[in-house]
């Protein structure tokens, strides 16, 4: 039996590569598909949070008695009313569904109405009476990390620090040629999903089921039976079309609410988020203190980085440790750099959770070493080009943890490759004023950091030829079950018309860990892959069986069996039925956990089995008397092993671009003593599709040999270059470096002011000097 | 979720007017609802009363008439992006009405809900103001027709009765050697609120002066603000790239008198040169540098 490691794969009859349309392209398009809000069942009651206003505080009673005197008004519940454990959490379980005793942030869930009438649940929440006392609340990292700061959790608000050391980067520093030190800080935004939050939940036979908009149902199901303390055979949690998650729907938000009502009263219960609540309710975008050193020698070669990151994770850890240990394993980029002193902290406040957000950590910093190798490249009169080829990683190259990467490091190639488009769209010809061209490189570990995340898959072939994979998987829009049919499909040889992926459903799939971390292709691919794998070797003993060929080289390849390479006329059809008669089932089993390791004390380990490499060249022109920025072409070329679907990959890079985009110029919550300012699409600004630039991906696959057929992810690093592209082009364009995101009009109207201001006076001192 | 109100949907002019004077208040005017359903839906509004005349198809007409043009206060705003009377000199309606929102709001959205809305941001206004229009406004008992800058409130809001109704704004066509544009600056393309807006109005005499110049900026204040000033230096004037210069630079002074102290000041003041000078140079490309015309 021949498969794709053994140079099997015949490009003719292939499906990987192929740009399968999507499955659920045509009723999404029609406007059919039924998303969570869509769902009913007749006789559902509705839900409604009352939510808390003020950011931090003593709550000392909640009265409902009024609340419960309008008509409509079924039951309101609170803390009282949880029968398990009222925490939540991914990492860590600090996180109240309704809160008892003390009040974190603005937005902290108070009490739940369920009503028959979304009248009678504005009128019920409006009558509930709080009883509370607030408290000096902490909204800055520097003030929480302070000498008696108000403590937000126990004793201290530094929730998690990560720190990783490699050579000796202070005598690195001090020997070095040129030495670079900013501080960088970035903005906290809004994921701004289509779809808001939203589920159903009904109680059948005893079971609680659950229909959510969620990124991880296998996860729902465990919080939801620990606050239920019911056990998980009690909870059936089902990923409903999930309109856009972006990291956002990887929390809880309606999925234990929801639960607690359909338990308590025993009828089902709907509830779907208005946007200003998925606003105040959602985690956010870390922001970033970054104060970052590079040094490197006269050729532009790194010496060495000394980088210090603090992240505001508001109220609740999420998933911020983990968002600032990826942060500290990514600080130095995609380079070779011999002596690192990086640190992180994940820091509580009183400001609105920010939690995992496309790119998890590292979008910041990209935009901070990409600015660092600018700075270093203009220091020595470099092209910025050249200093990234000369600093890149390389097979046999080392991490900043210790890790040696032997393939798969695709950089160089993207670089290369983005630079001679960005020359044969004309974007590197003689610059013309106030047009910029700025690159920005990253690179970004599949799956969970250090951290086991296994995927598991099931597969069922049914005489029909139809091949059934189960998965816990979530397509959230990004295509993941076109993928893992076109491996399934791949692997058994049979049409991709005959796959049908039954996705993200606790009741029947196994878990497949987090929609999350670029990994679903990688690592549910390869669940699926060796599931395939598994069923592949039934088939093959009945093969050999039928065509009476002993030990032979078979594979199975559109529908036939094919031995030493040529088509026979046994199908694969006939081989499951031959399996059927003997009783034999064709069902297979897969699963997959990356090889990796944790980080030891001093940062040191292999926290990722691969990394996926990207370059973006971004063309802007900016307007120096209003500020604004327009974004002309963006050139984005990305290393992700492989393509199984490259109109898939092409479509996460056209989005990741754009939203990268938005990140750049355009989104940031504001807040005012912890509250959002702007809780609304109205004021909290994406961009559109009149802003969109002209985008050109550019595939590289330089192949993962531990991936399914060379497969690694892109759905992260599409969006995590493009600030700093854009960010490195203006600072090109104008000659003046912005060291905060977003770049707004103003920001760059009030450099400019203080540049040419500090211009008139240095050009009198160079007089007097004369 | 929206408020409950009694909702009115009079078929005629008349009959709106006549139950504009008869409802008790709070009541309210419902036209295009771009404006009024959202901060319904906020709870910034309890009208008791909802009239809504958005089915009155007389008052969507566009026309011109002894050399005015006229156009119905129902009219929305896609409907003022390509009729013809809105070619040329005129074409600043059709630019400003192009830009607002997106088309879902431009299907929705009407000029007399616009003017009566009277946002510092309402984009139909500087461009009207600079055509020196007039509003016609009807009540039960007889109407009255006032300048558009009269009728806007120098504190904001507009001077209209809640038993009026604005049926029709006009403005003199401009004459034949004229030209108009109009220039936003927004945070984005589109859907987009303005953050300075600016209109102009150039007559020319026989040998191609500036007999007469009017220059009217949204955003930075309550309501658009003409810059005399400006206006002042094009006069008598032929267009041309160190004249537009100095006409520059005075409107960023007089912006920078009108915002004062407040928080955008610094950046506004700086930022409308930049649209000012767009605005001049879209109107008549003499103000172009050479340079510039070529790209």
């Amino acid at each position: 039996m021949t498969g794709w490691r053994d140079g099997g794969l015949d490009p003719g009859n292939s499906v990987i590569g192929q740009s399968c349309p999507r499955v659920d392209g045509v009723s999404k398009v029609k406007g059919k598909t039924l998303f969570a809000a869509d769902l009913n069942i007749n006789g559902a009651l509705y839900c409604r949070v009352l939510r808390s206003q003020v950011p931090n505080a003593i709550l000392r009673s909640v009265d409902c008695s009024e609340a419960l005197k309008v008509p409509g008004v079924v039951a309101v519940y609170t803390a009282a009313d949880i029968p398990g454990e009222n925490r939540v959490g991914i990492i860590v379980k600090d996180e109240p569904v309704l809160v008892e005793d003390r009040i974190r942030r603005a937005g902290d869930a108070l009490a739940l109405v369920v009503g028959r009438t979304e009248e009678a649940l504005e009128e019920a929440v409006r009558k509930i009476q709080i009883d509370y006392q607030s408290q000096p609340g902490v909204f800055s990292v520097m003030e929480a990390m302070g000498e008696g700061a108000p403590a937000v959790h126990g004793e201290n608000n530094i929730q998690s620090a990560t720190s990783i050391v490699r050579g000796d980067a202070d005598a690195a520093v001090s020997g070095a040629r040129v030495v670079v030190t900013r501080r960088y800080t970035t903005q906290m935004a809004e994921h701004a999903y289509l779809e808001p939050e939203a589920g159903l939940a009904a109680v059948e036979d005893g079971v609680i089921k659950v229909w959510v908009s969620t990124q991880n149902p296998h996860y729902d199901r465990r919080e939801i039976s620990r606050m239920l303390g019911v056990g998980r055979h009690r909870v059936r949690v089902t990923q409903a079309p999930t309109g856009g998650g972006f990291g956002g729907k990887l929390d809880i938000s309606v999925q234990c609410l929801l639960a607690l009502a359909a338990f308590k009263t025993g009828r089902p219960v709907k509830m779907v988020y208005r946007r200003e609540e998925s606003f105040v309710a959602s985690p956010k975008r870390h922001p970033y203190i970054i104060d970052y050193t590079s040094a490197c020698d006269a050729e532009g070669r790194l010496l060495a980085v000394k980088i210090k990151i603090i992240g505001d994770t508001g109220a609740y850890a999420s998933y911020g440790p983990a968002t600032l240990k990826r942060a500290a394993v990514h600080a130095a980029g995609p380079y070779a750099v011999p002596n690192a002193l990086i640190e992180s902290y994940c820091v509580y406040t009183n400001n609105p959770t920010a939690g995992a957000m496309r790119g998890f950590g590292v979008p910041q910093m990209a935009f901070a070493h990409e600015a660092q190798m600018d700075l270093l490249a203009e220091a020595l009169g470099i092209d910025p080009f050249t200093i990234r080829l000369r600093n890149c990683l390389k097979p046999g190259d080392i991490t900043v943890t210790g890790q040696c990467l032997s393939h798969s490091v695709g950089i160089k190639e993207t670089i290369e490759k983005a630079r001679d488009r960005a020359m044969e769209l004309g974007m590197l010809g003689k610059p013309a004023k106030n047009y910029g061209v700025g690159v920005g490189c990253m690179w970004y570990g599949i799956g969970n950091t250090g951290a086991p995340n296994p995927a598991g898959a099931f597969l069922d072939l049914l005489e029909d030829g139809t091949v059934v994979v189960l998965t816990g998987c979530a397509d959230i829009g990004q295509g993941s079950d076109m993928v893992l049919a076109q491996i399934a499909a791949e692997e058994l040889g049979v049409n991709i018309e005959n796959v049908y992926v039954l996705s993200g459903d606790t009741g029947v799939s196994p878990d497949a860990g987090a929609t999350s971390a670029s990994r679903q292709t990688y690592v549910s691919g390869n669940a699926v892959y060796s599931a395939a794998r598994q069923v592949k070797e039934i088939l093959a003993r009945e093969a050999r069986e039928i065509l009476g060929s002993g030990d032979a080289n078979l594979d199975f390849r559109s529908g036939f069996v094919w031995r030493g390479g040529k088509k026979t006329e046994v199908t694969v059809k006939e081989i499951i039925s031959g399996c059927g008669k003997k009783g034999i089932l064709t069902l297979g089993s897969g699963c997959f956990n990356p090889p990796a390791t944790g980080l030891n004390a001093e940062g040191q380990g292999m926290p990722y089995a691969t990394y996926s490499y990207a370059t973006q060249v971004a063309e802007v022109k900016v307007d120096t008397e209003t500020g604004k920025v327009a974004v002309i072409r963006l050139v984005a070329a990305h290393d992700v092993g492989r393509a199984i679907n490259p109109q898939s990959v092409e479509g996460q890079i056209e989005g990741g671009c754009l939203m990268g985009m938005g990140y750049a110029l355009l989104e940031e919550v504001n807040l005012s003593g912890g509250v959002i300012e702007n809780p609304r699409l109205a004021e909290y600004l994406l961009p559109m599709s009149l802003d969109a630039p002209e985008i050109h991906p550019v595939i590289v696959e330089e192949p993962e040999s531990t991936g399914p057929f060379g497969a690694k992810g892109v759905g992260e690093p599409a969006l995590i270059p493009t600030a700093a592209a854009i960010a490195n082009a203006i600072s090109k364009a104008l000659g003046i470096r912005f060291c905060s995101l977003p770049v707004t009009p103003e920001k760059i109207l009030a450099a400019l002011e203080k540049r040419d201001g500090y211009l008139i006076q240095s050009a009198e001192s160079t007089q007097q000097r004369r | 979720m929206l408020p409950s109100f009694n909702y009115y949907q009079p078929a005629s002019l008349q009959e709106a007017l006549t139950l504009l004077a008869s409802l008790p208040r709070p009541k309210k005017l419902l036209a295009g609802g771009t404006d009024l359903v959202p901060a319904l839906r906020r709870g910034e509004l309890y009208p008791a009363n909802v009239v809504s005349i958005s089915g009155l198809s007389e008052m969507k007409e566009i026309k011109m008439e002894r050399g005015l043009i006229l156009i119905g206060a129902l009219a929305a705003f896609s409907d003022l992006v390509c009729p013809p009377c809105f070619e040329g000199a005129h074409r600043l309606v059709a630019e400003a009405a192009g830009q607002i929102g997106g088309p879902q709001i431009r299907n929705q959205g009407t000029i007399g809900g616009n003017i009566v809305n009277a946002s510092p941001a309402g984009d139909m206004l500087p461009p009207l103001v600079a055509l020196g229009a007039r509003v016609r406004l009807c009540r039960e008992a007889g109407e009255r027709a006032v300048f558009l800058s009269d009728f806007l409130g120098d504190a904001g809001g507009a001077c209209i009765a809640p038993e009026e109704i604005l049926v029709e704004v006009s403005f003199p066509a401009l004459p034949v050697n004229a030209a108009g544009s109009f220039v936003k600056l927004g945070r984005r393309n589109s859907l987009a609120i303005s953050r300075i807006s600016a209109a102009t109005v150039i007559i020319y005499d026989s040998y191609g002066r500036i007999e007469e110049a009017r220059l009217a900026l949204g955003s930075v204040g309550p309501k658009p603000v003409r810059v005399p000033s400006a206006e002042a230096l094009l006069k008598g004037q032929k267009p041309a790239p160190d004249l537009l210069e100095e006409v520059v630079a005075s409107v960023g002074e007089a912006v920078g008198v009108l915002l004062g102290s407040r928080s955008s000041a610094s950046y506004k003041k700086a930022a409308v040169r930049g649209v000012a000078r767009q605005v001049l140079q879209k109107a008549d490309p003499r103000f172009m540098n050479s340079g510039e015309i070529n790209g």
